[in-house]
């Protein structure tokens, strides 16, 4: 991670920014939502806890501590997955979120749940941190 | 649709308001996937290289790309390090966004 920032700092015209967009880490919440309330039924897991956004944290801060790049502005924002159902967002994580774990009690809660509520659906949250980096000298 | 992402607009909305100017700019999005984001930055910059070690989310995003964007968006199924390898002296970018990759 500390290489590709390396190599990004290269490809960047004086001037250039970096913008770097991922999860904080916190395991995002997966909720039932039906037209008048919103269930938690619980958080989305990864088998290896999550290391890689703490990883790329660390790479970031490697890159701050060598000068190689300045933040500019930092924040964070929800990042929504809706799926009609619980068994789209299954098949939606095996094939696009390999290393996640959908405990076996959160789809049998909205299993249980969907029967009742006509129009309901399920949302995935997820907490992302978005920052713009710029490269160090003059301020463009 | 079964599944929809960014439904709360929040990705699409902070992706912009953070972005420096982007007309007639370069851009570089490492971790380009299918093309999500990368149609949206096309249409306001000059130029978008979108590069995605998966050659299954490449293939998709070719597919998906708007004939319009066509003149304007390159996209690679190469991560990022093979990007530079095989370019030893690229064009700079004016902006590189690391989509969700590092």
């Amino acid at each position: 991670m500390v290489h590709a920032l390396e190599l990004v700092r290269d490809l960047l015209r004086p001037g250039g920014k970096l913008l770097d967009l991922h999860p904080t880490g916190e395991p995002p919440i997966i909720g039932f939502v039906t037209s008048s309330r919103r269930t938690e039924l619980g958080r989305l897991q990864e088998t290896d806890g999550f290391i890689e956004y703490a990883q790329a944290n660390h790479a970031l801060a490697h890159a701050l501590e060598a000068g190689w790049f300045k933040v500019e502005r930092q924040g964070e924002f929800i990042f929504t997955v809706q799926a009609d159902n619980i068994a789209s967002l299954s098949q939606f994580l095996s094939e696009n979120w390999k290393d996640s774990l959908l405990m076996p009690q959160i789809v049998e809660w909205a299993e249980q749940l969907a029967p009742l509520h006509s129009g309901s659906h399920i949302e995935l949250s997820e907490r992302v941190q978005i920052t713009r980096f710029r490269l160090p000298g003059r301020i463009s | 649709m079964p599944v929809t992402l960014d439904t709360s607009n929040q990705e699409t909305t902070n992706l912009f308001e953070y972005c420096p100017p982007l007309a007639g700019r370069r851009i570089l999005e490492v971790g380009c996937g299918d093309g999500r984001l990368t149609w949206q930055l096309a249409r306001q910059a000059g130029e978008v290289v979108g590069i995605d070690p998966s050659e299954e989310k490449i293939t998709l995003a070719r597919a998906n790309l708007p004939e319009d964007l066509k003149g304007k968006t390159e996209i690679h199924a190469l991560g990022l390090e093979d990007f530079y390898s095989r370019n030893p002296k690229p064009d700079k970018f004016d902006l590189v966004l690391l989509s969700w990759s590092l």
